[in-house]
């Protein structure tokens, strides 16, 4: 729908105009006859093709070269902080897409949930892809959806305090209070609280990011790909720079309450990752045969999770429950629809294997039990691989396949 | 331009959802500069006015997590009256969470419930919650002579705190006023009670915990549609997870058992069965914590078995004249059970 909000009030005229003829959206007006509006309106030929134009370049969608892509993959990976669970996802959980964890009740889904939030905030710390980060790494920020009051903020705050994997980042004096603060939790009882949520974060991230400037390259040329219209082809450095200023002082004169939100900013312009946990619990309620309004709602969701990964490059990971058909046999919840929606699946389930005892840093030593990760479904990367993941008290980890015993003297080797 | 919120995810009705596609509207953004009079030329103005109010509904508050950690560490538990019981749940029955007890016939779920409902009154001075109850009662099974009983012992042991001078201000007629008692008889009228749960909550906005005994009783027969069953507890879960955050209060569950067999493959091998906590693998998601009580060598025993933030564990307790307590016998260093018997 066209609004002199978007499209600025100078087409206030033309908006109007179009809409007495019933042209009402971008669609529409793509689809008409310009000999048909011409004739109908009174709108000159000069404004209606500026106007045409304009409605193009917002509905274009801007060209990428393969070179970028591939680029872009690589650097997309995000650790779990678990070793054995990045090698079986040949690296890492990928931004851009949108991960699930199921399981049954009690197998530490919530908790590997809480896990990979703290590994992401800390991510540039361990991350070894890029050295310009380790001189100065940041941390990035999460959001948390929590629908079942399963979030901890306790546990997540002794994982830091003592697990392992944190150890060298407390030594260099990272304080819990300022990690802590890079994770937002929304707590959302229905669907439409979930939805209203993504909808307010999305516009977070789309009026922060523009005026990022330390951002990716990439993520500015998009903006401005899209304000730009058929220019591609004159890509030299000087026109580059031109167009980035231009589009942050655009932005900055829109807003023009930069400083009061630098904060809010700071926090949208790291965003790396959003959990929902969990996903079935606001679902499950309304995703019946009989009521297509649900499996609606559903797609609908996901479809904005999906559109936000992409344009913005952050992993939505979403926690989901089992559901048992069959006395034997149980299988993630929400049905088959589902399954076809995220990009990941992972599967915990518990084991037989015996509880082990792990000997920390400190020199306690921790039961730790094992789960099974499995990967059920990936659309980059190998399907049916499984590692085991340690869990107990403040650990978390998964050692290297083959790597079975867990001794204090190899400790650095199973993060 | 895409990638907003469409249309099509506003809790509207199918007519006005598919008046406002034709009039070209696709997101939430195109209504956010329409007026009510603009948006009434197609639809009644009440219908307009409910369209404005869901995109300008009251957007869900952020929190970082060092602010719930400070919140949440302000949230008095509710004691158990069992030290160890209390530890293991890291102080007693979480404020703001789920709890689910379960456990076979005459194992004390209901002792459990009533121990509750009069410790959460235990006054401030005294580091207590200092609310009220509502006991929600399926089975019958809720006893007001056993409540003055426990009400009594623990109004003895509040004066007796009480410095000397101060009148006791503890009696066992008011802490009986103070809980409000539900009795059902089908889950129909389980359900129309956690719907309108939140208006009696705002009346009595002093209650601090709410008691379920027990969720399974009406579940367990009388459904044919299994399916229907999942989805009416799911939501039944999502209401009360509401308003143990709303209202700041604990949500105490009692579940029972029930008997699961295996089958084994090999033939030479006895078929199992164990017993498992009964309505299923989807409503063991639904509770923030679990506890599984059940009988060893004559021993009470409690095991916590989900936790988001307590480590697994097993300990032991006793039912007394005067309520839950511990074990005084130092039997109870808490012994590991095999854990295939509890789990699935």
């Amino acid at each position: 729908m066209f609004t002199t909000q978007y499209y600025g009030s100078h087409y206030a005229n033309i908006i109007q105009e179009l809409s007495t003829i019933g042209i009402k959206t971008e669609r529409d007006l793509l689809l008409a006859k310009d000999e048909f509006i011409l004739s109908k309106t009174n709108i000159s030929p000069e404004d209606y093709y500026e106007f045409k134009r304009e409605v193009i370049a917002t509905c274009k969608v801007p060209v990428r070269r393969g070179l970028s892509l591939i680029e872009e993959h690589q650097r997309s990976l995000l650790s779990t902080g678990c070793i054995g669970l990045d090698n079986i996802l040949e690296g890492g959980l990928r931004v851009g897409e949108i991960a699930d964890i199921s399981g049954a009740a009690g197998t530490g889904k919530t908790q590997l949930a809480h896990f990979i939030s703290l590994a992401t905030i800390t991510s540039s710390f361990f991350s070894t892809a890029d050295p310009s980060h380790i001189l100065t790494p940041t941390l990035s920020s999460v959001i948390y959806i929590d629908t079942t009051l399963s979030f901890h903020p306790t546990r997540i705050r002794d994982l830091y305090l003592h697990s392992d994997k944190f150890a060298d980042l407390r030594d260099i004096g990272v304080d819990v209070g300022v990690v802590l603060s890079r994770l937002k939790i929304y707590r959302c009882f229905d669907v439409y609280d979930v939805l209203e949520t993504v909808e307010s974060v999305r516009k977070e991230l789309e009026s922060g990011r523009g005026a990022e400037k330390q951002w990716t390259e990439e993520d500015g040329a998009e903006d401005e790909e899209r304000v730009e219209d058929d220019k591609l082809a004159c890509c030299q450095e000087g026109v580059w720079d031109e167009r980035e200023e231009n589009a942050n002082i655009s932005v900055k004169d829109g807003k023009g309450n930069g400083n009061d939100h630098g904060e809010t900013k700071d926090f949208y312009g790291r965003l790396k990752l959003i959990v929902i946990d969990s996903v079935s619990a606001v679902l499950s309620g309304l995703v019946q045969t009989s009521h297509s309004q649900g499996y609606s709602l559903m797609m609908t969701l996901t479809q904005m999770l999906q559109h936000m990964a992409r344009t913005y490059n952050i992993l939505i990971l979403t926690v989901k429950t089992l559901s048992a058909f069959s006395a034997v046999d149980t299988k993630p919840a929400l049905g088959t629809t589902w399954t076809h929606l995220p990009s990941l699946q992972l599967y915990l389930s518990r084991c037989a294997d015996e509880e082990r005892v792990y000997t920390n840093r400190d020199g306690e030593g921790i039961t730790v039990q094992p789960r099974v990760c499995e990967v059920l479904r990936a659309r980059t990367g190998v399907m049916g691989l499984w590692c085991l993941v340690y869990m107990g008290d403040n650990e978390i980890f998964a050692p290297e396949p083959g790597e079975y015993y867990i001794s204090g003297s190899d400790q650095e080797s199973i993060y | 331009m895409s990638g907003a919120r469409p249309i099509s995810s506003l809790d509207l009705s199918p007519g006005i959802r598919t008046k406002l596609t034709k009039a070209g509207f696709q997101t939430v953004r195109d209504l956010e500069e329409t007026t009510p009079v603009d948006l009434s030329k197609g639809i009644s103005t009440d219908d307009a006015l409910k369209i404005l109010q869901q995109t300008k509904r009251n957007t869900v508050d952020a929190m970082s997590a060092s602010e719930v950690l400070v919140r949440e560490r302000l949230a008095a538990s509710i004691s158990t009256s069992s030290n160890a019981i209390d530890n293991m749940l890291g102080g007693g029955v979480p404020i703001r969470k789920i709890t689910e007890f379960c456990g076979a016939p005459g194992i004390g779920k209901t002792q459990f419930g009533i121990q509750l409902s009069v410790n959460v009154q235990i006054p401030e001075t005294l580091s207590g919650p200092e609310g009220e109850a509502v006991y929600i009662d399926t089975e019958g099974s809720f006893i007001a002579q056993r409540a003055a009983e426990i009400a009594s012992a623990m109004v003895e042991r509040v004066n007796g705190h009480q410095h000397a001078g101060t009148e006791a201000l503890v009696n066992v007629d008011t802490i009986l006023s103070k809980i409000h008692y539900f009795r059902l008889h089908n889950c129909v009228e389980l359900i129309a009670l956690v719907k309108v749960l939140d208006e009696f909550l705002k009346e009595h906005s002093k209650v601090k915990i709410i008691i379920i005994d027990s969720i399974a009783f009406h579940f367990r027969h009388g459904f044919s549609d299994m399916a229907l069953r999942t989805r009416i507890l799911n939501s039944l879960a999502q209401d009360l997870t509401k308003i143990a955050h709303s209202f700041n209060l604990a949500v105490v569950i009692f579940n029972q058992m029930t008997t699961k067999f295996f089958v084994s493959s090999d033939r030479s091998a006895t078929d199992q069965a164990i017993l498992i906590p009964a309505l299923g693998e989807s409503w063991a998601h639904q509770c923030n914590n679990r506890i599984i009580l059940y009988w060893q060598d004559g021993i009470r025993c409690a095991n916590l078995i989900k936790s988001a933030n307590r480590r697994e564990q097993i300990v032991t307790y006793q039912i007394g004249a005067t309520g839950i307590r511990d074990v005084i016998d130092d039997a109870s260093s808490s012994r590991k059970r095999p854990r295939e018997d509890l789990n699935d």
